[in-house]
């Protein structure tokens, strides 16, 4: 199961109508490499398949590949503003440690 | 002087050999070069076919598991890795892949063979450049029955070009001479990337998040190296051993890691720790015998050679 915040939601939505993307799902993934090892990648798409887990949260569908998934199970992604900029942040109970900036962690 | 006339081929004109402590690991699929990217210290993005790249790959505290020749080819990338470091490069790297298409292969069909020295591109066609000195180098990679033949057809090369095949002995004392420390020898998993001085040519400070980039960036900015490699000359007939204390008015303030015998003593490489630079370099001993601290590696020949 992986979750947004509200905040999260509302940017999520914001950008997807900014982009025209409406009704797409967001995938998440992890990917090999950053400061910590694996790093996050978030996008848009409207194609699943059979090696995806789908979730719904706060109305917008969220797409993880199988793989990804053991790496953010219980995740829970907020949005934050902030003096020193913006973005997307992890709550990943299954990382060991995060690299300072937080896009990447070790499990 | 053991290896006079090797060395002087390596430095002047071209020394040829087969560089048996190396392994070729193979890297392919649509989404190697980015993953590698993501697995190593120099910029990957750019480096077109026939080209190469040195790079480290780090443990996620920041030292250094092995140094890689990146060789690009066409539809894939060929590292040529520290023979002895290939299984646990493996086990990482494949780690690693999550859903990326990488295909990871240990090529042990497949040998190098090194041509160094300032005419180094004129012994064969194609390779990939590769200077393991700081005086210009090149290498292939045979598979392993083509080996014979084709380290006697280059060699034949460079004995038309002055020069011609240099031992694994003289190979390993042209590192010392020129200042170029070797991976296992002179450093290895317990340093990092700063402590060697081959940060010139291992790592790039703008290409991104890769494993283990936190640590490089905070010594880089925020602090120093706890120890840098130099080198020195020792007035000594025997050279000293590998581990010999550096010291320093009756201080030990390092360590050797290499050394060779020369025509008038001896030169060496070694850690010296932060904050024990003395000006004028003279002062020190090493094994007992008096030391002179010549320069790091990293302002030294073997990394950063004079322009011509």
């Amino acid at each position: 199961m992986l979750n947004l915040t509200t905040r999260a939601a509302e940017k999520v939505k914001e950008i997807r109508d900014a982009e025209g993307l409406a009704e797409q799902g967001l995938r998440v993934r992890v990917i090999g490499g950053g400061c910590a090892g694996f790093s996050y990648d978030l996008f848009f798409e409207d194609e699943t398949s059979d090696l995806d887990q789908t979730f719904t949260s706060h109305g917008i569908p969220i797409y993880v590949d199988m793989m990804s998934a053991q790496y953010v199970e219980g995740t829970e992604i907020d949005y934050v503003e902030g003096l020193q900029g913006a973005g997307f942040k992890f709550a990943n109970p299954q990382a060991k440690q995060t690299c300072g900036c937080g896009s990447s962690f070790s499990a | 002087m053991a290896h006079a006339r090797e060395l002087h081929w390596l430095q002047h004109t071209v020394g040829v050999l087969s560089l048996s402590d190396r392994a070729i690991i193979s890297v392919g699929g649509d989404d190697a070069r980015e993953w590698l990217q993501g697995q190593l210290t120099n910029q990957v993005e750019g480096v077109e076919p026939g080209d190469s790249l040195y790079a480290f790959v780090l443990t996620l505290k920041g030292r250094i598991l092995a140094d890689v020749y990146a060789l690009v080819r066409e539809d894939d990338m060929w590292l040529d890795v520290p023979a002895n470091t290939v299984d646990a490069l493996l086990e990482r790297f494949d780690h690693y892949i999550i859903m990326e298409d990488v295909d990871l292969a240990h090529r042990d069909d497949l040998r190098v063979i090194t041509a160094q020295g300032p005419v180094a591109s004129e012994v064969a066609e194609g390779g990939w450049p590769a200077d393991r000195l700081g005086v210009g180098g090149r290498q292939w990679v045979v598979t392993h029955a083509e080996l014979e033949s084709e380290l006697e057809r280059l060699t034949q090369r460079g004995r038309e070009l002055d020069g011609g095949w240099v031992s694994n002995e003289a190979w390993e004392h042209a590192h010392v001479v020129r200042g170029r420390p070797l991976f296992g020898v002179d450093f290895g998993d317990w340093t990092y990337p700063q402590e060697t001085g081959l940060n010139p040519l291992a790592v790039s400070f703008n290409k991104g998040c890769y494993i283990g980039q936190e640590t490089v960036v905070m010594l880089e900015n925020r602090g120093k190296a706890p120890k840098v490699l130099w080198r020195w000359t020792v007035e000594t007939t025997e050279p000293p051993s590998a581990k010999a204390p550096i010291s320093l008015a009756g201080t030990v303030v390092g360590e050797v890691t290499s050394a060779v015998a020369e025509r008038d003593g001896a030169s060496a490489l070694g850690f010296l720790k932060r904050g024990c630079e003395v000006e004028g370099s003279e002062g020190f001993t090493i094994d007992g015998a008096p030391a002179r601290a010549i320069g790091t590696v990293e302002a030294g020949p073997g990394v950063c050679p004079p322009r011509t």
